[in-house]
């Protein structure tokens, strides 16, 4: 097991590390406003700083270790872009209407508010919001790598939920 | 703009998390707003990330590190790393001749196979498979089981894995990478379709299309292509281990075919029906039994003859 290894210098528990953090530390880059090509390039910078400071680095801290040095070198990085995550969904699901007390709208119509509606969200907010619906986070993970409390994810949360459903409800 | 009910940043965060208490919730759920959030939840799960190639990117820090370390390494030690070199190519060199003289390259490979009986496997990793009928496991006994798990299947299968290193299932429709869990998969014909049980899954189509799934929650992969508007409700395990198949909007082809499976028949058609969806499960232990559960339902007039069924219309 990973946990039992005194540090990540060892090939094997490095890559293992990879495995496991690379994508979804590649993924927190794009919520908070990296274009992907960038993203991996980061990714990639930060595994290498992982590597070179690998013998003071315990298996259960890499992974926070990794997301302070990704979000630090994505700050002191230039451009900020609107993320605007795409659907996996594809295929043949029939569209239906939206219909709930506060308005009626096609599926389609709906999917592009929230869409729109995301891209505006402030990083702090559109970064946990993602991690825990598109990453399928608990809470308890997405603060140990934000480096923030389990209460300050709720509140970030709550209020992406409501600034999503007043920017889909709003102009109808 | 009238603003109902004002609920707290906090209390609604912890909504998505299912931490808030019986009465929190009742309150929540008879709100206006409800509706909405509940909408933005679903269709927010939905969204996906760009393609993620980990084999290019960790190839390429591979190199880089190495690069990065190379300052640092003194004369001396570059002469052991070209003897360690050497050392794995005659290595490599060796094996090779192995293979081709001696030993049987597919000794390494093991494969399982069920026809009319399911069956339970042990990995080496102790973690579990248990294989329907007509279906079939690969996995080389060669790898290293610590570094890479990967099993091949074709059929349907259901797994129990333990926690370790990451696991894999390849299929021709995609490829299924867990994290220490349970789920089902049945690939036939095309269509693959996965459960998951316990624990989280990720599901890669041929085009590289992710999703991750958690308990309760299924995909399905149409020719090489993710769909996870599909949602059927789940038991608490499989139910082909407590003697049925069931369906949720399969293509009556795929029931077909499991019919046949599981009683070793043949179904006699004489046109397509790979349009015609079924939602609905059939018993093991009685082809009349059986049929009527699958036909009845489809208004669908058949017969059965000896080892065949022949579907009238």
């Amino acid at each position: 097991m990973i946990e039992n290894e005194k540090d990540v210098c060892a090939e094997p528990v490095f890559q293992r590390v990879f495995t496991q953090y690379g994508e979804q530390l590649r993924n927190f880059l794009i919520y908070r406003g990296s274009e992907a090509g960038q993203a991996e390039d980061i990714v990639q910078e930060s595994f290498i700083k992982l590597w070179e400071n690998c013998a003071k680095v315990i298996p259960s801290k890499a992974k926070s270790y990794l997301y302070t040095l990704a979000s630090n070198a994505f700050k002191n990085d230039i451009a900020h872009m609107k993320v605007r995550m795409k659907y996996a969904e594809s295929g043949v699901a029939e569209k239906t209407n939206i219909e709930t007390p506060e308005f009626k709208m096609e599926e389609d119509e709906f999917k592009e508010r929230l869409q729109n509606a995301i891209a505006e969200l402030v990083p702090t907010q559109r970064e946990v919001f993602l991690m825990n619906r598109i990453d399928k986070k608990k809470y308890a993970e997405i603060a140990e790598e934000l480096g923030i409390s389990v209460k300050a994810v709720e509140k970030r949360m709550g209020k992406a939920l409501k600034i999503l459903r007043s920017k889909i409800k709003e102009l109808k | 703009m009238k603003e109902e009910g004002h609920i707290d940043d906090e209390l609604l965060g912890r909504w998505l998390s299912g931490e808030m208490t019986p009465e929190e919730l009742a309150s929540f759920e008879s709100s206006d707003s409800f509706e909405t959030y509940r909408h933005i939840a679903e269709f927010s799960s939905k969204l996906s990330t760009p393609s993620f190639d980990d084999q290019a990117l960790f190839d390429k820090i591979q190199v880089n590190k190495r690069r990065a370390q190379a300052p640092v390494v003194k004369m001396r030690n570059y002469r052991w790393v070209g003897i360690a070199a050497t050392f794995i190519v005659l290595i490599g060199i060796g094996s090779l001749f192995f293979v081709d003289w001696g030993i049987p390259a597919q000794d390494a490979v093991l494969r399982v196979s069920t026809d009319a009986e399911t069956k339970e496997i042990v990995l080496p990793s102790k973690s579990k498979v248990n294989l329907n009928v007509a279906s079939t496991i690969e996995y080389d006994r060669s790898t290293n089981w610590e570094d890479e798990r990967v099993v091949e299947l074709k059929g349907e299968a259901y797994f129990d894995v333990t926690k370790g290193r990451p696991f894999s299932v390849k299929t021709s429709s995609g490829t299924i990478s867990v994290l220490g869990t349970e789920f089902n998969i049945r690939e036939r014909n095309g269509t693959m379709e996965i459960s998951c049980y316990e624990g989280k899954v990720k599901v890669t189509d041929t085009k590289s299309q992710s999703v991750i799934l958690t308990v309760g929650e299924s995909a399905k992969i149409v020719n090489g292509k993710l769909v996870t508007s599909w949602t059927p409700e789940l038991e608490d395990e499989p139910t082909w281990f407590t003697g049925e198949s069931s369906f949720y909007e399969a293509s009556l082809e795929n029931v077909f075919i499991e019919l046949e499976n599981q009683y070793g028949i043949d179904v006699q058609r004489n046109q397509d029906y790979s349009n015609r969806l079924y939602s609905g499960a059939f018993v093991h232990e009685n082809l009349e039994d059986a049929s009527k559960m699958v036909f009845l339902p489809m208004q669908i007039s058949y017969e059965i003859i000896g080892d065949s069924l022949i579907v009238i219309k």
